[in-house]
Order: C-alpha cells, then structure tokens, then sequence
C-alpha cells in the first residue's frame, strides 16, 4: 500500500504544478508518511516527511477542540454568550453582542462578517486588539439561522481562551493539545517554525511575496505542523486522548446550504460530510500560496492529512483523497459537482439582483438567455483584489449552478436559498450573502 | 588551497556544522559554504544561506545614529535623555553609547516581546539595571547601550528599528539576502545555532526583539556584511552607487575613540566600530551557538566575513581566517595571546575579591604566583552551555592574565583595572566590578 503514494505523489504534484507536498495517513493503525518536490523553489531545499506546513484553517479544528477542553472543564458551555466571558466584546449589532453563543463561532453560523483579515502587530496582545477592532463588524445574515463562514469568530474564539487561562493563544494551544499529544513538530510562531524545515508558499510557481498571515489571525488559521502531527491530532478525535467525548464536535449543528463545498454540515469546528456511505469529518486550510487539507473516516479509522505549498492545490489534494481512500477503504470520494451532461433549463430570472455583504457584492444577471453573476470586492478587500469576475451560471437544479470563471479549472458550486423568513440567499464559497436589490 | 576545501577542511577538523564565508579581494567576491545550517534538518549550507550576525549588528546601528547625526537630529555628545526622557541613564551621550562608556550594566537580554513597543519597553526596564561606573570613564562592552541608540532610531525617524534598517541600509545596499524577522528569515536556508558538547540545536532559534540593535536577530549572508563593510571603506557609498552615510560619518566611526583594556596590541573602538593597528576594523558577533567575524583592510580593498553555527569557531579563525588575511594582503594578523613559558610570579592580593556581572560572576583567588578564577554562569549563559569551571591564570603583561589552558583553542585573557593599587574591575571586554 505504501508503495502506491511513493511512486503516486511525485506523479500528482507534477500533474497538477505542486511544487512540494508531504501527505501522511493512519490506517489501520499504522502511520505512513510521504513527502515530494521542493518546499521552497528559491532555496531548492527538498521537501521531507517532517517538514511544516501551514496548515491554514485546519487551525480551526484545534482551537475548537481547546474551548471543548473548557467546556468539559465545567468552565462554560456552547451555549454561553461570548459577552460572558469577554465583557468588553462588541459587534454593530447590539443583540448580536449581547446574545451571540460559542456554539454560534464554532459552527460558523453567528452571521458576524467573516473576513476581517487585520494587522494589530507581532506582540502578544494581537487576538485582544483584532477583537476589539470587531466592534464595527455587520452581520452578514441573523444570527443563527444559516451557515457563513466565519474567520473573525475563531479569532473571537481564540480570545475567549485566552482570557479563560490568562495566557496566550499559542500557550493553550501547547499546553491544551501539542503537549499532551507529544507533537514535536507543531508550531505557530515563525521563530519557532525556524528550527524546522518549513515550507514556503507559491503562486505561480513563485515563492509568494511573504511568508505568512498576520499575527492576529491565529486561533483562525496559524498553526504550523507537519502531516503527521495533524493526523495524530485527528486520531484523538476517533480514539481519545484530547476530549472525554469527542464526538460531541461531530454532532451536526447546521446544515450547509450549499452542500457541494466542502461538505454537507457543520459540526463544532468539524466539516461534515459523507462519502460512499461513510461518515467523514474534515477541514482543510489555505494561506499564501499554502493548502492542507485533513480528512477522518471514523467508521474505518483512516484519517489522511495532505499539504501542498502552490500549484492547482485544491485539485491535487481531492486527486490524493480520492486515489488514498480508494485504495485504503474502498471508498468512493464523490467527484466535485459539474454542469449535467445533459443541459437543464431553469428560469434563473428570479435570482437577478444583487447580494451583498461586507467585503463583496454578486450580481446575478440575465443576458443572451442565461443567468451571469459577477463577484467583485468591496470596501477595504477591493484594493487587494484584482478586477471583478464574471462568469455564466450553468444550471444543475432549479436552485444550484456551476460557476466557472476562465482559466479556473473547476467550476464552482452557487446555490440559491431562503431562510424561513422568506428573505432570499445565495450561498457560495462557503459564505451565505443575502439579495440586497 | 581552494577557499571551499580549506573551509570544509577546517570546519571538520574543529567540529563546525555549518559554515560560510564572503572574501573580497583582488575586485571580486569568493564565497564558499560547508556543512548543514541545522544537524536536525540537514539542510545543506549554500553561500547565500543566512546566519544570525549578532554585534556585527552594532556596526549597522551605528551607521543609521550616524545617519541621525547627518540630518540634524542628534548631536553625538547630546545627552540621550533629550530625546529618550524614559531612560534612567539620561544623561550619557549618543558618543559614550556608540564607544561602550555609558557605564551601567551591558548584559541585559529582557524580553519585551514582539511587538513594535519592546523597544521602549526594554529602555524602561533599565532603570532596574546598575551604574558599573561613571559615563565616558570606561570601556566595557555594552549590549544594553546599542539598544538604546536602537530605540533612539525608531523615536527620531518615526518607525521601528527594523523598518530602518531596511529603508535606509539593507534597501540602498542592495542587501537580497537578509531578515531582520523570523517570518523573514523563513525564506532563506536559515542556520540554527548548536550548542554543547554534542551540537545540539539550541532550543530558541531566535533571541529577544528587544535587543535587535545590539544584534540578536538580524541574519544575513555573509556577502551582505562584505558589501556593506566595502561602503564603508568606500567613505559611505554602497558598493552599487547609493549612498549611505557621508564621507565625515565614515571617517568619524572610523577614528579611535576608547582603548579596550588589556594586553598589547590592545584593541580600540571607534564609533560602534571595533578598529586593529594591523590596519583592520571590523566586528565580531555571537548569538547562541552562532558566530560572526567580519573585519576589512581598506588599505587593500580586502574584507572577509565568515559565519558558523556551532563547534571551535576559533579554530575557523586560524586555518581559514587568518591565513586567506595574510595570503591575500600580506597583513599578518597577530594570533590570539598564549601563556608565556616561563610566567613571573606577582602578588596575587590585590586581585582576590569576587567580581559580579549580570550574566557571569567571578571569584579571584591567587594561586601559584598566579591566580585561580572560578567562572559562575548565570542561568542564561549555563542554559548556553557555559558551565562553572575554575581556571588558572598565570601574568602575561601588566595586570593582565592569561588563562593556562585553552578553550575552545583559545587562552582566556582578563585585565584588572587599577584603583590605588588594587583591582576595582575585572575586564574581559566587559568591566565588572568588585563586590
């Protein structure tokens, strides 16, 4: 079996332009780790099993998993307000403020805007000074009631830890996980990251222009680590080791309007999703120019952890699963959803208009009888982004689209919903936005 | 002997994983590298991998005060509080900082962590620090003074330490291969310090912010120390046309200011500047497990910088080192002192006593016509690996001592400062006194 991602991992990282990219799984309780390519196309240093990686959101999972430590604690519960436990907190909305819970952040479902990415400096009062930059932060939908993905609220999240131990994110982090898990190579601070080999991200082909995210985006995102570290991680989820019930974070708290991202509900930190019959929790991360991605079959025991520094990243770690868990389980990965061989006809005219929430506005227009939508960035994300993007909806149901910008090699799933209010949705990229005009 | 087989050669011989070297000479740059940046990684060592340069640092902070000077912004024999007014030893000037005689305790690494403020943070610390004697009496090496004038830097230009360097020295010297963070030192093949009898990866690879300007972050690669050691025998142009001090900066670093205490052919400083009578000025730097040398002869459009990760860096100075010196301009570089044959005998009472600095104290017992110097490491330099050894010194010149067995391939030295026919300091590049 292991021969398989010896001989396939050189072949897939070259298939799909990555230039490094370490993988290791369980399975059947033994550990197989695999390495390919170079972690930085500057130095030409060579990738090796036991190099970091970012690991992105993944991050997610871990400072979910500390707050579930706290929560066996007896310290509060997933029902208790954030304003609880950090007084000072503050969102636009004032009943959000008062009422938003930690289940709310650990499910993505708070309706917070998500994706305030803030620079508040390398100190140690980073997570505190991001936090309190969320006091003009909109909602992006009401609370509760759908799924959007959420960055600011692991950060809020990260904050809540830090003030239940008095110390710093990246200390509960140690002191929560990677010690008692005996991690060796799982870091967050890069002068830590530096006594390993690390890996650089790329972006088209080139070394990115930094290394790294800010500071404050950690407990969303930060963690450094190699495959096997976050495998070991994850196996604490099936096996223990971590929580007295860890699977209370796979209990379903919502169900993701649009189920072809990057699966069907979410859990406490957990994606969750079903392939082939089979349960499986997940996540996956990106940063500059880095991707991972960790998956946990608990009725087979296999968990896989798969890391890429560039390239087509999102392609090569499905085309890893999807031969890994083949070959392990017999498990069928569900291929990603593309237009119906045979075209649909769907009067797309009732989602015309234009949704918007902070940082982005899609207009979903009707022209030469098909449906368009255009995403452009808005209010401090326009800057850094390039031109806004339009591309056809190709219908697949009365409610879901392929979205395929040019030069993208996959299609992106839309899906077009109402909450029980009646208040029109669509949901793409993991984020709910509502009709707005 | 080519410059890599030497190198590799020399950095087996004396247990060095890592190494690499910059030479100019005869208007071109040489470079070779040998080993591994870190033994834990294997990450091969390449000629444009970065070290962490320690107080070769002191040279850079130096030039941008020197720069502050050139626009008006501070007078060398100004005191520092008049732009600092948090810094309890006020009243030394920009001029005894930049020649270690401010006086007061050099040694203090606090950590007041990563964030833009630690340098304000790590002046208000000083107060807690001592007086070791009076401003401009003394040369005693001094970390905490090139962090003040660090602090100095980022209060008159508006910035942080770092966000100067790049903008008014790495930037126009054209230095590419440099980091001042770790999120930048990332980018590179980055060495990792090794300490101890078996070269292990020292724990932290980076030490505190806080004394960025006295050199505990900065890493480059050796090139970049030889470019910039070239402006300045070039009288402040880089070697690609910027320029990055003037003519009479240049010169004024460049003119001794202090003697360092000790034997024949003793050291002196100029501004931030360490200056030999074999013609050399330069800068030595070590951070934990990691060690710099740096030194031009701009008489001979020569300069050398070399850096290693760990073992006998002494041994890297005299197989590899001096000799490229010597072969190269004819220059030869004194050795370090060793004991004499047949040492004289002197009255070792005036020099008992026990002697107390912030990382390191001292017992002084005559022993032998000579004295025994029992070394008591701190926590932060036992954590190093220097452990508490007794040694014995036999006289070598005056009041100086040299130690009888090697270390490292070197012979200690201590010199005794004299006050009424009795010892008030003991120096070692740092005076600390009698308690």
């Amino acid at each position: 079996m292991a021969g398989a991602m010896d001989r396939r991992l050189p072949e897939l990282i070259a298939e799909y332009e990555v230039p490094g990219s370490a993988l290791a799984y369980l399975h059947r309780g033994e550990l197989h780790e695999f390495a390919a390519g170079t972690l930085n196309a500057a130095t030409g240093v060579e990738a090796t099993a036991d190099a970091l990686y970012q690991i992105g959101s993944i991050t997610k999972v871990w400072t979910a998993t500390l707050l579930m430590q706290q929560i066996e604690k007896g310290r509060l519960t997933l029902d208790t307000p954030v304003a609880e436990v950090l007084p000072e907190f503050r969102v636009a909305d004032p009943e959000v403020t008062k009422t938003v819970t930690i289940r709310h952040l650990l499910s993505h479902t708070s309706g917070i805007d998500g994706d305030l990415f803030l620079e508040t400096g390398r100190g140690d009062d980073c997570v505190e000074k991001y936090v309190a930059a969320c006091a003009d932060l909109a909602q992006n939908h009401p609370l509760g009631v759908t799924q959007s993905y959420c960055n600011s609220g692991f950060i809020i999240a990260g904050r809540v830890l830090e003030r239940l131990a008095g110390k710093r994110w990246d200390d509960v982090l140690r002191e929560g996980i990677v010690e008692p898990l005996g991690l060796t190579h799982t870091w967050t601070l890069p002068e830590d990251v530096l006594r390993f080999r690390a890996a650089m991200g790329h972006i088209e082909g080139a070394p990115a222009p930094q290394w790294g995210l800010m500071r404050s985006a950690g407990p969303a995102g930060l963690i450094c680590a190699r495959p096997a570290d976050v495998v070991a991680f994850a196996r604490a989820h099936l096996e223990g080791g971590l929580l007295d019930d860890p699977r209370a974070m796979w209990e379903p708290q919502i169900d993701i309007p649009n189920p072809y991202t990057l699966g069907r509900q979410w859990g406490i930190g957990w994606i969750l999703d079903e392939w082939d019959g089979h349960r499986v929790i997940s996540h996956g991360g990106n940063t500059i120019g880095q991707h991972a991605m960790l998956w946990a079959v608990p009725d087979t025991g296999t968990i896989a952890c798969v890391t890429a520094n560039g390239g087509h990243s999102g392609a090569f770690t499905r085309a890893v699963a999807t031969e890994l868990f083949a070959e392990l389980d017999a498990i069928t990965v569900p291929a990603p959803l593309g237009p119906p061989e045979t075209p649909v006809e769907v009067d797309a005219s009732r989602y015309a208009g234009v949704y918007e929430r902070a940082g982005a506005r899609l207009t979903v227009s009707l022209r030469d009888g098909r449906a368009w939508l255009r995403h452009e960035a808005t209010g401090e994300l326009a800057a850094l982004h390039e031109e806004p993007v339009e591309a056809a909806l190709e219908p697949v149901d009365d409610v879901t689209f392929i979205w395929r910008p040019d030069g993208e090699p996959q299609g992106t799933a839309v899906v077009f919903y109402e909450l029980s209010d009646g208040s029109p949705y669509v949901h793409l990229g993991a984020r709910a936005t509502p009709k707005t005009a | 002997m080519d410059l890599k087989d030497r190198l590799d050669e020399a950095a087996r011989r004396h247990g060095v994983p890592g190494a690499a070297i910059a030479v100019w000479t005869d208007g071109e740059l040489r470079e070779a590298a040998t080993g591994v940046v870190n033994r834990a990684t294997g990450v091969e060592t390449t000629p444009d991998s970065v070290f962490q340069v320690g107080s070769t640092t002191k040279v850079w902070t130096a030039a941008l005060v020197m720069q502050l000077v050139e626009d008006g912004l501070v007078g060398l024999d100004r005191p520092v509080g008049d732009h600092l007014p948090g810094f309890a030893y006020g009243e030394v000037t920009v001029r005894q900082l930049l020649t270690h005689t401010g006086g007061f305790d050099g040694d203090v690494f606090e950590d007041t962590g990563r964030g833009d403020g630690c340098l304000d943070r790590y002046v208000e610390h000083l107060r807690t620090v001592a007086r070791v004697h009076e401003p401009g009496a003394l040369f005693s090496y001094c970390n905490a003074g090139f962090c003040v004038l660090g602090a100095l830097v980022a209060r008159l230009r508006g910035t942080t330490w770092e966000q100067a360097m790049r903008d008014r020295l790495l930037g126009p010297l054209g230095a590419t291969q440099a980091a001042l963070f770790g999120e930048e030192a990332v980018l590179f093949r980055a060495s990792a310090g090794h300490v101890g009898p078996g070269n292990d990866v020292y724990r932290q690879w980076q030490m505190p912010r806080s004394n960025a300007p006295a050199g505990s972050t900065m890493c480059l690669a050796p090139r970049e120390l030889v470019a910039f050691g070239r402006a300045l025998a070039a009288g402040g142009a880089a070697p690609g046309g910027a320029r990055l001090l003037s003519a009479e900066s240049v010169a004024a670093m460049l003119t001794p200011q202090v003697d360092v205490p000790g034997p024949p052919p003793g050291e002196r400083w100029g501004l931030g500047v360490t200056l030999h009578d074999w013609g050399a000025f330069g800068h030595d730097g070590g951070t934990p497990g990691q060690s710099t040398y740096w030194h031009m002869l701009p008489e001979h459009d020569f300069g050398i910088a070399i850096s290693a990760n760990g073992g006998a860096f002494d041994g890297l100075l005299a197989d590899v080192v001096r000799p490229v010196i010597e072969e190269a301009t004819g220059v030869a570089v004194p050795p370090p002192p060793v004991p004499p044959g047949d040492p004289r005998s002197v009255d070792g009472s005036p020099y008992a006593g026990r002697y107390e600095g912030p990382q390191m104290a001292y017992e002084v017992t005559p022993a032998g016509g000579g004295l025994d110097i029992a070394l008591l490491p701190g926590e932060l330099m036992a954590g190093m690996g220097v452990a508490p050894r007794t040694a014995r010194y036999v006289p070598l010149a005056g009041d100086t001592f040299i130690a009888t067995e090697s270390q490292d391939g070197r012979h200690e030295t201590v010199t005794f400062v004299m006050r009424d026919g009795r010892a008030a300091y003991l120096h070692n590049g740092r005076a600390v006194p009698r308690v």
